[in-house]
């Protein structure tokens, strides 16, 4: 019975997953998650909910935060080196940049809600929230994203700074 | 720009969207099943027995999610409800309600490999050894895929009463699902099962799935009610009902079906 749940589980979840990890790290690292990720779930089975799609995102952000940590521990000295010697990095576009000045709580909630197609009330889940804590934090962050992006464009439009006595 | 512009903005930029996602890895489904699991926690049982001994009417709803793990014990109405949903070809009519807009879809579903299936509803669909065929009866034309499409093969039944069916199970062997009352489908009596925001009524005697609802945040319920629900066994007459070739002897063959993505002889391999 386990085993022939796991088994739903996975064909109805893995795209999902895969999905979830793949758009916050590179595949590398997006195919570690999924596999610790399901393998939580195998191993902690009796308390998936019958809903599981965000409870293994959930799982899934969390391995992935972990994964971020190990990574900033081992290699901060190594990228402090890589990013002297490299150029400069291209700007992104003006939705990343805004969604990168989001706190991280509220990105990945934007996230949850328009990449990953969740509720409110599946994203609460995933984020360990209340469902009233989901819908005042998205609510917040939208208005967030849509001022960054406001500030963002507006900047851009400024004209270039003019030396006095030039023409 | 509008906030839900801007949201609409950035649904637009998701790296990976829906018509991507990718395909479950059976290689690391194997991997992880091969690993032991750790010994069944009863964190779960002894709540549920904290909270039978607080009353009579508790008892009731505790016990059905409880007994479907007990040896010994006379089967929930969970269990036996789960023990309806196996078989080899799923046959269903199921009507579909999704706030004002129904329809209906007759559906023969092969629950192990090749997973065949046959849908007859707005059209007439199925799948052989995972290659889609369509019926147009108007023209007596079956159509099927191009001559050297190469598909990889199906890991499960690809249906919606196959993904119902998996939901259901999912449902039941959560040990989320409680016994809720009983109701009346179609003149049957059946038994309310509930989890969460979904329920799931059985026939009160044959414990076979009769209707299958769920609400969705937003309050719009989504009901499949199953006005035919069977099991069928695997022999040649019920095989033929998957088969839209066996169906429609003397149709025209178009290979008309092309696979987005999915054309080079080495796909399949």
């Amino acid at each position: 019975v386990s085993a022939e749940r796991f088994d739903d589980l996975f064909a109805s979840h893995y795209p999902a997953v895969a999905a979830y990890a793949l758009r916050r790290a590179p595949r590398a690292d997006a195919e570690e998650v999924v596999a610790e990720t399901f393998l939580v779930a195998w191993r902690r089975l009796d308390e998936v909910p019958w809903d599981a799609k965000p409870w293994l995102l959930g799982v899934a952000r969390r391995v992935l935060a972990n994964q971020r940590r190990s990574a900033r521990r081992r290699g901060a000295l190594q990228q402090r080196v890589e990013s002297e010697r490299s150029p400069e990095p291209s700007r992104p576009r003006p939705i990343r940049e805004a969604l990168g000045r989001l706190r991280p709580a509220d990105r990945e909630l934007l996230l949850l809600v328009a990449w990953d197609g969740l509720s409110v009330r599946e994203a609460a889940v995933a984020l360990g929230c209340s469902h009233t804590a989901a819908k005042v934090r998205l609510h917040r962050a939208r208005r967030r994203l849509h001022d960054e992006l406001t500030r963002l464009e507006r900047d851009e439009q400024l004209p270039e700074p003019r030396l006095e006595g030039t023409t | 720009m509008r906030t839900d512009e801007t949201l609409a903005l950035l649904e637009r930029d998701n790296p990976v969207a829906d018509g991507d996602l990718p395909e479950p890895d059976d290689e690391l489904r194997r991997r992880i099943l091969a690993v032991p699991r750790p010994p069944r926690r009863h964190g779960r049982r002894k709540t549920a027995l904290r909270l039978a001994a607080a009353g009579a009417a508790t008892v009731a709803v505790v016990s059905a999610g409880v007994l479907a793990f007990l040896p010994g014990e006379e089967a929930s109405a969970v269990a036996r409800a789960s023990a309806a949903l196996e078989g080899s070809i799923l046959h269903t009519v199921v009507v579909t309600r999704t706030g004002s807009s129904t329809g209906t879809t007759e559906t023969w579903q092969q629950l192990s490999a090749p997973y065949d299936s046959r849908e007859v509803g707005g059209r007439e669909l199925a799948q052989n050894d995972g290659y889609p065929e369509m019926y147009d009866a108007r023209t007596n034309t079956l159509y099927v895929v191009a001559p050297g499409t190469k598909l990889p093969p199906p890991g499960r039944p690809t249906s919606e009463p196959a993904r119902l069916l998996r939901v259901m199970r999912n449902m039941l062997s959560s040990g989320e699902a409680r016994e809720e009352g009983a109701a009346t489908v179609d003149g049957r009596r059946a038994v309310r099962l509930v989890a969460g925001n979904a329920s799931l009524l059985v026939d009160a005697e044959t414990y076979d799935p009769l209707e299958w609802s769920i609400v969705s945040d937003d309050g719009v319920r989504q009901t499949s009610r199953f006005r035919t629900y069977e099991v069928l066994p695997a022999t040649a007459a019920n095989l033929a009902l998957l088969s839209l070739r066996a169906q429609h002897p003397g149709a025209k063959i178009e290979p008309g079906i092309t696979v987005e993505g999915f054309s080079g002889p080495k796909d399949r391999e």
